[in-house]
């Protein structure tokens, strides 16, 4: 016998009434009232067995209705059996996801993960299977069931709970839509590879579980990134339950040091950065304080402002840089290496902000560069009016970036080349009137890995002497750089000699078939940009038996000669223009093209630095000639065939090398016995700053199917089924009209019964029903 | 003890109680009673200034002057007091419970109004005799005071007093006593009427400290019938009138105790009266009014006489 509302057996509770009831009757009606009970004590009658035993019966047969009534809602039936094996008996596959990025760092959000975890593992039945994953910028396996062991689960569970405990939070930051992305792909691919054990075992697919839960454990910041989903498409019948972990306290702030771009370079000092300091919404301060620290995380006296920021609000401000205590010490030392390793150290600081109530994004780690001069050699000479010379319009090119300053240094045809001048500079750009010794002295240089830029700027006559003797020094020239690799031990045939002549166009010639994605002219890349019919050569050079295998030509002329060739020497590389960009030559030095052009052909030789500051997540690819990489904690890592790190801590990383070791693009630093010490920054990415939490029905807007009910509710969903079998069982049997019968019948024998009462009891004295 | 006298009895065959009672003017009410019963002046037993010569007294150190008998020295060279009978100015204060017990009727008239009626009635009794008369009015503290005065208009000022709506709910007589103690100066004669249904015992200590103060105190213990004799027909909720307090009784056993603890209590009462001198007349509301007037003037001519019951 089952009872499909035993709830309503709590009706039966009403009996309580009927005794009352006849309890109260036993009660006088007369009330008198008297002037003292000074003289009365509380005597009340006794009454006889007599009238006792038969109100017993009356109260007997109410009860009696009362506990049928309430049986037959209770709606009784016998059950029969039920059958088993529907989808609940199922074992469910779980994916558990949890954040171990830096905001799971704040405090009390990582202990709550930690027991999401465990609860979600305690509350598997036998038979579940859960994989765990953790999730930073993508997932990473922590704990996989074994596939081929069915009934996995709860020997695991251990195991379960101990890689659990062997996470932590870490500095990366996190990407929900990626992870999502990812764990889409692992159902599908958990998929298939039930559907083929199906076949190989040649058992029913369906019976095989699938993954159906994924469960998501996370702070859920609202910048984490969920929008990298949108290209993603969710399972059908994959519900994902997100666990939010909040903090103890909500809100944050963090300071974050600006990079410095070209145009706030121009206002700010060289020892000055733009802080911003920013206030979460939910912050309930508005009182922030920044101080400087050095790189061991002393603090730095008179450093320290402090800033009103109200909450969901940001201000930037500029914070001057502490002065590095070397800077005055450095003055007295001779070596110059020293100087500079002591230099990226002292300028490493950590920027502290205080007065937020989530410590664990407090402190910045900043390497502050010091502007450096770089210096361009050129090679021309200065005719009498300025304005045909190629240096005229070049030394005005504005070449100069954030942290370097270009410095042009200007060579006479007849000064000699000598290394102290020399060795400092980073880019050549030569005219006609490089000479035959200076291309020597710069042969080292090229076959360092430097750039050369040589513009013939000036006609080729075929009659002049002079001409002659031009052309004969660029081929010697030429000769002379290419020989070991062209023609290393005798001079080419004339016919393979390149023949440089002068082009005899009549009006003038425009550039076509230039090499867009070549980085000189990536600038152009756009059609809006790359209109070059207005640049007008007057006068080009024309070169024959060019060697285009060799040669790489980016630009022609319409007539068909190359306008701008290059080639590798060594590990350098030379970059001729057969014609002049001066007035007398062309138009090219009024363009707009001009100084993206040489810009380009700047960057190709000397590529911008990065700047100082990195992420934590971020990976970094060894300079060659660097061996080791220092971590914050101190851990020493080799690198190996120049593969990328991962860098997954925050603060100072030092990369150091060895002694034979040699750094690119610098050919005067191979005369150096040691290379510096190279000092990173690493500080946690942006994103895990903003704390602000994410409604969690975002996900639903990416087709996320959300699963928002506990375990304990699944449980209840399954008693729902389990009830709808016996409500049809009951519906079938309807017990209980034969019980409300009974009922009725009861009730009418008790109405008959009372009414006999009443009118007996009219008949008899009012004396004679008490005694 | 006194017996219900005679005379008494034969007066109050024509003064029907239920219809005095049935008359709304207390004045009226009070002048019918006093004027069914006009015993007589009392004559004061103490000298004083009046017209009636009463005797001479041989001078002593420290008698006043001015009562020597100038003429009498002149005849006999001596000093001679000459004294007079002093005429009444006796002080009264009539002391009336109006608790809620005090309504209690099982027939008319109420105790109160009982109580009021006779107080009324001793009140121009007394008047008329040139006493002072004052009033006080109780149940758990005092509500009304009037002090004893004897004026044109003193008798109207208590008719107004006792026809004050009743207010009172417990009955309390220990703390009003102490007060008339403190309040009553003069050396008067007190008249408490009630139905002192109270503990007898915290009753001493006021009471003593009435008679400490040389007041003569005087009790008038109002009951209705049903209070004396309590019989109930059937089980019955009792709930008391002034605390609302319910006992149910049994008639079978219930009258027997009463009986016995009613009579206690008298007793009680009574035992802690006579050490203190104060007379306790006790009658029902339904006794005549001349009558219980008879009872507590006889008292008045022997005040040693004790409890008189009715």
């Amino acid at each position: 016998m089952s009872l499909l509302t035993p709830l309503y057996a709590l009706a039966a509770l009403g009996i309580i009434a009927p005794l009352i009831f006849h309890l109260v009757r036993k009660r006088p009606k007369d009330i008198q009232e008297f002037s003292s009970v000074l003289f009365l004590d509380s005597n009340p009658p006794k009454f006889s067995n007599r009238s006792h035993l038969e109100n017993l019966w009356l109260l007997l047969l109410r009860i009696a209705a009362l506990l049928l009534l309430a049986f037959a809602f209770t709606r009784p039936f016998w059950k029969n059996q039920i059958e088993s094996g529907d989808q609940a008996s199922l074992p469910a596959e779980r994916l558990l996801l949890i954040d171990t990025s830096a905001s799971m760092q704040r405090e009390g959000v990582w202990d709550q993960a930690v027991a999401h975890a465990k609860k979600v593992i305690a509350d598997s039945k036998p038979g579940d299977r859960i994989s765990i994953y953790s999730l930073e910028e993508s997932l990473a396996a922590v704990f996989n069931a074994e596939p081929s062991s069915e009934q996995a689960s709860v020997s695991s569970n251990p195991l379960a709970l101990a890689a659990i405990d062997t996470l932590k939070p870490t500095w990366l930051r996190s990407d929900l839509g990626k992870a999502l992305s990812q764990a889409t792909e692992l159902i599908e691919q958990h998929k298939s590879d039930q559907t083929n054990s199906a076949a190989t075992d040649g058992s029913d697919s369906t019976l095989r579980s699938e993954i159906n839960e994924v469960i998501l454990i996370s702070d859920f910041p609202r910048d984490g990134t969920l929008e990298n989903f949108q290209s993603g498409s969710w399972p059908q019948n994959v519900s994902l339950i997100p666990l939010r972990c909040t903090p103890i306290q909500e809100g944050n702030a963090y300071a974050n040091i600006l990079p410095v771009d070209e145009t706030s370079a121009n206002s700010l000092s060289d020892r000055e950065v733009r802080v911003l300091i920013a206030n979460s919404q939910l912050s309930k301060t508005d009182r922030l304080s920044i101080r400087w620290l050095d790189a061991e995380g002393n603090a730095i006296r008179n450093t320290s402002s402090e800033h009103s920021v109200p909450p969901g609000q940001q201000q930037i401000i500029r914070v001057p840089i502490p002065i590095p205590p070397s800077t005055i010490s450095s003055q007295s030392t001779t070596s110059s290496q020293s100087i500079s390793n002591a230099q990226s150290i002292s300028n490493s600081w950590i920027l502290e902000l205080s007065g937020d109530s989530q410590p664990f994004d407090n402190r910045r780690v900043y390497s502050h560069e010091n502007a450096t001069d770089i210096q361009v050699g050129f090679v021309d000479r200065v005719s009498q009016r300025a304005e045909d010379s190629l240096w005229f319009f070049a030394k005005r090119v504005p070449l100069s970036r954030v942290f370097e300053t270009v410095q042009w240094k200007l060579f006479e045809p007849t000064n000699a080349l000598n290394s102290n001048d020399t060795k400092d500079i980073r880019w050549w750009v030569a005219s006609h009137a490089l000479t035959q010794d200076q291309a020597s002295a710069l042969t080292p240089f090229l076959q360092g890995g430097g750039h050369l830029l040589w513009v013939w700027d000036q006609p080729e006559e075929a009659t002049s002497s002079q001409a002659d003797d031009l052309h004969a020094v660029k081929s010697q020239i030429l000769q002379s750089w290419f020989s070991n690799s062209i023609t290393p031990s005798i001079d080419p045939p004339k016919s393979e000699r390149m023949d440089i002549t002068e082009a005899s166009s009549k009006s003038f010639a425009l550039l076509e078939n230039i090499q867009l994605n070549h980085p000189v002219f990536s600038s152009f890349a756009d059609p809006k940009f790359n209109d070059f019919s207005k640049v007008r050569f007057w006068h080009h050079r024309v070169i024959a038996n060019l060697d285009t295998s060799s040669w790489n030509v980016l630009a022609k002329f319409d007539d068909g000669s190359p306008a701008m060739i290059e080639r590798g020497i060594g590990k350098g590389k030379l970059t001729i223009l057969t014609s002049g960009w001066q007035t007398m030559d062309s138009q090219l030095a009024l363009s707009s093209k001009f100084v993206p052009i040489l810009a380009g052909l700047f960057e190709q030789a000397y590529p911008a630095k990065r700047p100082p500051e990195r992420f934590s997540g971020e990976t970094f690819i060894p300079e060659e000639g660097y061996r080791r990489l220092t971590t914050p904690s101190g851990r020493k890592q080799s690198f190996e065939n120049s593969n990328p790190v991962l860098l997954r801590e925050t603060g100072f990383y030092r990369v150091e090398t060895t002694i034979d070791d040699q750094p690119p693009s610098n050919e005067n630093a191979l005369n150096t016995a040691e290379v510096p010490t190279q000092v990173f920054s690493v500080n946690m990415a942006k994103s895990e700053h903003r704390t602000d939490p994410l409604e969690i029905e975002e996900f639903s807007r990416f087709g996320i199917r959300l699963d928002t009910t506990t375990s304990r509710e699944k449980n209840f969903e399954r008693v729902a089924s389990t009830k709808r079998q016996s409500e049809e069982l009951e519906s079938k049997q309807q017990y209980w009209w034969w019980i409300i019968l009974v009922v009725l019948v009861l009730t009418s024998i008790e109405t008959l019964w009372g009414i006999q009462r009443v009118f007996s009891s009219t008949r008899i004295p009012a004396t004679d029903a008490i005694a | 003890m006194s017996t219900p006298s005679d005379s008494s009895s034969t007066r109050s065959q024509w003064i029907d109680l239920k219809t005095l009672m049935s008359v709304r003017n207390l004045h009226w009410r009070a002048q019918k009673v006093v004027d069914g019963f006009q015993s007589g002046l009392h004559r004061s037993p103490k000298h004083g200034f009046s017209v009636e010569f009463s005797e001479y007294r041989p001078y002593s150190t420290g008698d006043d002057p001015k009562t020597i008998d100038w003429k009498l020295y002149a005849r006999s060279d001596r000093y001679y007091q000459k004294r007079f009978e002093d005429e009444t100015n006796r002080r009264c204060y009539l002391v009336i419970d109006q608790s809620k017990s005090m309504q209690f009727h099982s027939c008319e008239p109420t105790k109160l109004e009982y109580a009021r009626t006779l107080a009324a009635t001793i009140a121009l009794f007394l008047l008329q005799q040139r006493d002072a008369v004052g009033a006080v009015t109780f149940s758990q503290s005092i509500h009304d005071w009037l002090p004893s005065r004897f004026r044109t208009g003193q008798f109207q000022r208590i008719l107004s007093m006792l026809e004050h709506p009743c207010s009172g709910s417990n009955t309390d007589l220990v703390a009003p006593l102490q007060q008339v103690a403190n309040l009553v100066r003069h050396r008067s004669l007190i008249v408490i009427l009630s139905d002192f249904l109270v503990d007898p015992e915290p009753l001493q200590t006021p009471l003593s400290f009435l008679r400490a103060r040389r007041h003569e105190v005087v009790l008038l213990r109002v009951l209705d019938p049903e209070e004396k004799n309590f019989q109930p027909t059937k089980p019955v909720l009792i709930r008391e009138i002034e605390s609302g307090q319910e006992r149910f009784i049994d008639p079978l056993t219930v009258q027997a105790t009463y009986r016995n603890r009613f009579e206690a209590h008298r007793n009680a009462l009574g035992s802690i009266l006579a050490p203190l001198g104060i007379p306790l007349v006790e009658f029902l509301s339904t006794d005549p009014m001349e009558q219980v007037l008879g009872k507590f003037l006889s008292h008045r001519e022997h005040p040693r006489s004790g409890t008189l019951a009715p």
